[in-house]
């Protein structure tokens, strides 16, 4: 094997290790003292890079999820997939030490020295980031990577990895005086099949204490950042973390005993975050997710006008049986379903287009709303529901909050990560009374339609945080909480069921949908010239036109050029906006 | 050998306190001694600012100060011991005292150095504590951006308060007696946690093989306030889509019980680590926790009159004072992205200014802020600009009328649900005291503040008589408000009175009133589609023909104008007098006056003169002040009732011919000067561009000659 000698896979801190000594020159004449390096990396990512995409090995790497992490060993690697949801600011750690007569070793990549520090001759401290990541609200099931293995595959490695503990780590990670890391729960950490139903047993009582962790399938991931700049990982970026997997359960019995002593302040994410619950992910490489990672064996195809248009077709006959044969609703639905913020220039946040379908009651929410929601999961990667009811409103936290007793940013409803679908029923509100909070959460679903932000709430002060979500209402009226870019009456003709879709054309379809809102798109200087002139018209015509309704008219002309897989406005797609305008009207009278 | 050296920078640190002289020539830190001897004060604050304008400086004695500032305090301490001078004055002997003689008459009768634990530690005699402080020069550190490489130096850091724990005694030196041979033991304690000491370690009881009981003496142990609080990121340093970060903050000694949670502050401080102990230490051994051990603490300042200019800022103001267009483009700095409304941005600039108070003898106090009103078509940007404004006032509040809080915008009297007391809690226009305060939707507010509010807009105090309380709260603001018209739309067939939807007793206190109208014509309609399009094609708005100034500039011209107070010069009074009858009069003519022009009214055109030549940092109220002030007030008059001027019949061209005319012919003379002939128009609520228009048609038709480089006008006699 010309490979490296240490398998990245299953040995990655020995990886992590080699490339050290290479780069503080052991063996060689001259020491690099490794304060040079003041944290940063010094050729161990260039290896793991190396290893997981140009040998993909990235699809060898296990997911990590509570399924996965009954097997998972400790100080492997794994891959997670989440939202980051809060940042629990940086950590100090002994990034190299030596003793007395030995060289220099690094701690990078792990919570406990693999050696005993006993006494340290000299250290350097550097600093990682810690981000707490939960799996993404509302994600549909289809972009869950399927956990299980090629079970031939998990075992064989298994085996192996069994092999590997033998010969290779034990003595490399298990220094024999390291009495602590000999405790008994390590082990069973080490014996690859803890009690397979002990674990999530554990976890599932676990949601009593602090913060309501894990539910069966909900595993959040406190994820450590070493090298990378600040500003590549924001708060609610879906990311995809392969790195090194800690997770103890020792290290928890701490709680009870540093109850006295410590501080009243104590608020350690070792408290309210314990390592025998969420498990710790030290980050070697990390890369932000957009739909498309998340398409399975997607067909990279060229997003080709004449296929493109072909898919729009089905997915519109589809769309159009969901809405019980209204046609003019499916065409705005898939308008709804491509926008997205493309930019914000001062307030206004160009691309989005909300839509508020009237109209409906409570009974035929049950048939439509069910319907589209399923439509919608089987589309999109994460969508979201929310009834809008008077209690709801009176009780629910949508806004994320900063606890200072935990110094944890409690998750809000409205926490969505960039390209969520949130549907709003408004059919079950009743006439009643909002107290101050019902006050508050109307106010910031306003915020979130219209200026697409939310006011994350740090109750000495507030912070805005740009948002980007498709925003769907039902309603009976016009909704007056929710106002919508779009109104449409919704006038369905037929109940009769769909068909569930295959597989295949779900898979073009939401590659369709991946693929073309992100299209450029530009408008010519002499459609340019054709637009102005028409707006300046209809604003003559009509004077309750504003702006925003000239903006909306422009994002659904990008919206129909995009979704017919092209890139510039033409003057057929302009007559097709305002067409579309005109049956609108018409309905809306 | 590092005793060595830490004993030549004591020494260097003894030159330092004995020799400083400040500014004055004083012997600084020699008088803090002697009150530190006189039991008058306990902290010893040294300024690093004054090491570095200490003339023997030694630069490399100030690195080591500020990189290793812990034992430096250690070092500065044992300079000041041997410096400290007898008291002066007599001072009453507490406990410490009486038990200090004790032990000294003690320490000759056994005294046994082979244990160092014996020897009573420098601490426990001090009754001082050294304080070094940062230079304040330069920005503060975000919390953000203290690194490790920080750790063990002094930092300056700015933050808010998000928590405080109760203060609490610490121990710093821990003392025993031993059952067996009575000596006093010391222990430092360094850490939050120490291990207390059960053998006495004396050499009478090591011989006797004694293992002398200890008995922990907590009256004579030293004990240090101790407080910690925990600091977070401003809003303004969190980078975007970032959460702020905080930090752990310790507080010890006479610098406790300086912040309460929701304090914006600035601290120095130094930044170490925290040494883990026992179990922890062994399995965490890799991290370490930080905390800032705070040396001193500033509360930031948000008032105009307490905003302290930085250095090149003071210099950009001169800058601008200089530029003769600085009222223009101050004004449309404001909202720059909100397109047009020059002149409602200007009211704005005028209200951030503000006039100075006046306090005459007789004890009745004149406002000096000013307030306007914006009302408009819902959508016009109306509370852009209220945010806006909140944005550049250093203190500004923002609320609705229907305050979404119990207290709503003046005050209210609760009851605490712990104690059952009642306490008194302010509103918005409160918390806005000294500085300005937006209300939206201020047809909406509610009946009880409606009435307040007559009582803040005029006298500037809520008076609150209610459940026992009878008191009077100072709410010195200046009220911004925005209203939409009665039926949701300014609805053009009705009289304005019918449509604003505010009583007049309201209406007059405010010193403009702005109606802001969506307005059908060709021209602007144009202007929106082509913004709009513009901003779908580009991803950006477009370009604005000029940098507006940043919020900070805008901001620190603004406090260094509301420094002056300037006044009406005598020559002015009668022209000013002279104009506010002129008003008075047309009123009355008027069959169907639309406002109600009083004293307020004179009082407002002072006002708004007054905050014109804080702008030109003038002393004196120019006559071109008073000009623009009445423009002002009469373009504020004609966003409400332009159609009635359309209705009149006379077109702009002919009227601004007439005006001039009737000047002229009042002057009796032939001759007008240009920048005479703007003033009379602009008052009437004209622009220079139809000033332009009307000179060149007249022109041609011979009716006077234009002079071509300064527009003279001369009339051509007829």
């Amino acid at each position: 094997m010309g490979g490296p000698p240490y398998d990245c896979m299953s040995n990655p801190l020995g990886a992590v290790r080699l490339t050290f000594e290479k780069a503080i020159g052991l063996g060689s004449e001259t020491l690099t003292h490794p304060s040079a390096f003041d944290g940063k990396d010094w050729g161990a990512l260039e290896l793991f890079r190396h290893f997981l995409f140009q040998e993909s090995g990235l699809s060898q790497v296990p997911i990590l999820n509570p399924k996965t992490l009954r097997w998972v060993q400790h100080n492997c690697l794994v891959r997670y997939r989440g939202m980051i949801q809060d940042m629990l600011g940086n950590e100090f750690y002994v990034g190299a030490y030596r003793e007395e007569g030995c060289s220099w070793r690094t701690n990078k990549f792990t919570d406990v020295s693999q050696y005993a520090m006993e006494s340290p001759s000299d250290t350097c401290i550097w600093e990682r980031r810690l981000l707490y990541c939960v799996p993404v609200p509302g994600q549909s099931s289809w972009t869950v990577l399927s956990c299980d293995m090629d079970p031939k595959w998990s075992s064989q490695s298994r085996e192996k990895r069994r092999r590997m503990n033998d010969e290779d780590e034990v003595p490399m990670d298990l220094a024999p005086e390291d009495e602590v890391k000999r405790s008994p729960i390590t082990k069973k950490m080490r014996e690859n099949e803890p009690p397979a139903s002990s674990e999530p047993m554990d976890l599932k009582t676990a949601s009593m204490s602090t913060i309501q962790f894990v539910d069966k399938d909900n595993l959040p991931c406190l994820v450590k950042i070493y090298d990378s700049p600040e500003s590549d990982l924001k708060l609610n970026d879906v990311f995809e973390f392969i790195g090194v997997l800690t997770f103890y359960s020792e290290l928890a019995v701490e709680k009870d005993e540093n109850d006295e002593l410590s501080n009243i302040l104590y608020d350690d994410a070792r408290v309210h975050l314990p390592p025998n619950k969420v498990p710790r992910l030290h980050c070697l490489v990390h890369r932000k997710l957009a739909v498309h990672d998340f398409l399975l064996g997607s067909p990279i195809m060229e997003p080709k006008p004449h296929l493109v248009k072909e898919i729009r077709e089905a997915l519109f006959r589809h769309l159009t049986v969901v809405l019980g044969n209204d046609g003019v609703a499916a065409h705005f639905m898939l308008l709804h379903l491509l926008s997205k913020v493309h930019t914000r220039v001062d307030d206004v946040a160009v691309g989005k287009l909300s839509l508020n379908l009237t109209g409906l009651s409570k009974e035929s929410v049950s048939v439509f709303g069910t319907r589209l929601s399923q439509a919608f999961k089987n589309l999109l990667p994460f969508t979201n529901c929310m009834p809008l009811t008077l209690e709801y409103l009176n009780t629910a936290s949508l806004a994320p909050k900063k606890d200072y007793q935990t110094n944890r940013l409690i998750p809000g409803v409205l926490q969505l990560p960039e390209g969520s679908h949130l549907m709003v029923d408004e059919t079950q509100l009743e006439s009643g009374s909002l107290n101050s909070i019902g006050i508050d959460n109307v106010k910031l679903l306003k915020n979130l339609i219209e200026f697409q932000k939310v006011e994350y709430d740090f109750q000495y002060y507030k912070v805005e945080m740009a948002a980007d979500v498709q925003l769907l209402i039902f309603s009976e009226g016009k909704s007056n909480i929710v106002p919508a870019d779009l109104i449409v009456p919704f006038q369905p003709s037929s109940l009769e069921s769909s068909e569930i879709p295959v597989g295949e054309a779900l898979e073009a379809w939401r590659w369709y949908l991946a693929t073309v809102r992100s299209l450029p798109h530009s408008i010519g200087s002499e459609m340019q010239k054709v637009v102005e002139d028409d707006l300046v018209a209809a604003r003559q015509a009509d004077r309750s036109l504003g702006s925003r309704d000239f903006s909306r008219w422009l994002t659904m002309a990008r919206l129909i050029s995009s979704s017919l897989g092209e890139t510039s406005l033409t003057l057929e797609h302009w007559q097709m906006v305002k067409e579309m305008e005109r049956l609108r009207k018409e309905r809306l009278k | 050998m590092k005793d060595l050296y830490f004993n030549a920078d004591k020494a260097l640190a003894k030159e330092f306190l004995s020799n400083f002289a400040n500014a004055n020539g004083e012997a600084k830190y020699i008088d803090i001694l002697q009150e530190v001897a006189n039991h008058k004060i306990k902290a010893v604050q040294i300024d690093l600012e004054d090491l570095f304008n200490y003339k023997d400086l030694d630069e490399e004695f100030l690195r080591r100060v500020t990189e290793n500032t812990r034992r430096y305090i250690e070092i500065f301490a044992g300079a000041i011991d041997e410096l400290l001078p007898e008291p002066t004055e007599t001072f009453h002997d507490d406990d410490h005292d009486i038990l200090m003689t004790q032990r000294a008459e003690d320490a000759t009768n056994n005294f046994d150095a082979s244990e160092p634990r014996q020897n009573m530690p420098p601490e426990i005699k001090r009754y001082f504590e050294v304080y070094i402080r940062a230079p304040s020069k330069g920005r503060p550190f975000t919390i953000r951006e203290v690194k490790a490489s920080y750790i063990g130096q002094l930092v300056r850091i700015a933050g808010i308060v998000t928590r405080c724990s109760d203060v609490k005694p610490l121990m710093q030196v821990a003392v025993y007696t031993c059952e067996e041979c009575g000596c006093e033991i010391y222990q430092d304690v360094t850490a939050r946690v120490f291990m207390p000491l059960y053998e006495c370690p004396s050499m009478r009881c090591s011989i006797n093989k004694m293992k002398g009981n200890l008995i922990l003496q907590l009256r004579a142990s030293k004990f240090l306030k101790f407080q910690e609080a925990k600091i977070q990121e401003l809003a303004e340093h969190v980078p975007k889509g970032h959460i702020p970060r905080t930090m752990t903050v310790h507080f010890r000694g006479e610098i406790t019980r300086k912040v309460s949670p929701g304090d914006v502050v600035e601290l120095s401080g130094i930044f170490l680590p925290i040494p883990y102990t026992g179990f922890r230490a062994m399995r965490a051994g890799l991290v370490a926790d930080t905390y800032l051990e705070a040396m001193s603490v500033t509360h930031f300042k948000k008032k105009y009159e307490e905003y302290e200019l930085r250095g090149d800022e003071e210099e950009q103001i001169a800058r601008l004072a200089e530029d003769g267009d600085i009222y223009n483009k101050l004004a449309r700095s404001l909202a720059p992205e909100i397109y047009g409304h020059e002149d409602v941005k200007k009211a704005l600039l005028l209200l951030l200014v503000g006039a100075p108070h006046r306090k005459l003898k007789d004890g009745m106090k004149i406002r000096g802020d000013l307030h306007i009103c914006l009302m408009g078509d819902p959508g016009v940007a109306k509370s852009q600009l209220l945010k806006h404004i909140i944005n550049v006032a250093p203190r500004g509040v923002y609320t609705t009328g229907r305050g979404s809080s119990g207290v709503g915008l003046t005050a209210a009297v609760l009851k605490d649900p712990v104690t059952n007391e009642m306490v008194l809690e302010g509103g918005a226009l409160v918390l806005a005291d000294m500085g300005i305060c937006a209300i939206d939707e201020f047809d909406k507010m509610d009946e009880s503040d409606r009435t307040a509010i007559h009582e803040v807009m005029e006298q500037q105090t809520v008076s609150i008589a209610k459940a026992g309380i009878t008191t009077s709260l100072n709410a010195r603001t200046a009220i911004l408000a925005a209203a939409n018209p009665a039926w949701g739309r300014y609805d053009l067939r009705r009289t304005p009175a019918e449509n604003i939807n505010l009583p007049p007793a309201l209406l007059s206190r405010f010193d403009l009133l702005w109606l802001i109208l969506d307005r059908a014509d060709m021209d602007s309609d144009l202007e929106m589609a082509r913004h709009v399009v513009y901003v779908h094609q580009n991803k950006e708005s477009p370009a604005l023909g000029f940098t507006p100034l940043e919020p900070s500039v805008l901001r620190a011209y603004i406090s260094a104008a509301r420094r002056l107070s300037p006044y009406v010069p005598k020559e002015l009074e009668e022209y000013i007098a002279t104009a506010y009858s002129s008003i008075r009069q047309e009123e009355a003519k008027s069959n169907t006056p639309h406002s109600y022009t009083t004293v307020r009214t004179l009082l407002s055109i002072l006002r708004i003169s007054a905050a014109l030549a804080r702008l030109r940092f003038s002393e004196t109220v120019a006559q071109s002040d008073v000009d623009e002030s009445l423009r002002l007030m009469q373009m504020s008059k004609f966003s409400l009732y332009s159609d009635e001027r359309q209705k009149s019949g006379l077109d702009a061209i002919s009227d601004i011919y007439s005006i001039l005319r009737d000047e002229v012919a009042r002057a009796n003379k032939m001759d007008v000067r240009y920048a005479h002939a703007l003033n009379w128009i602009s008052r009437k609520g004209y622009s220079e561009a139809q000033l332009k228009e009307c000179l060149e048609e007249y022109a041609a038709l011979n009716v006077w000659q234009i002079h071509p480089h300064t527009f003279d006008i001369r009339f051509i006699d007829a």
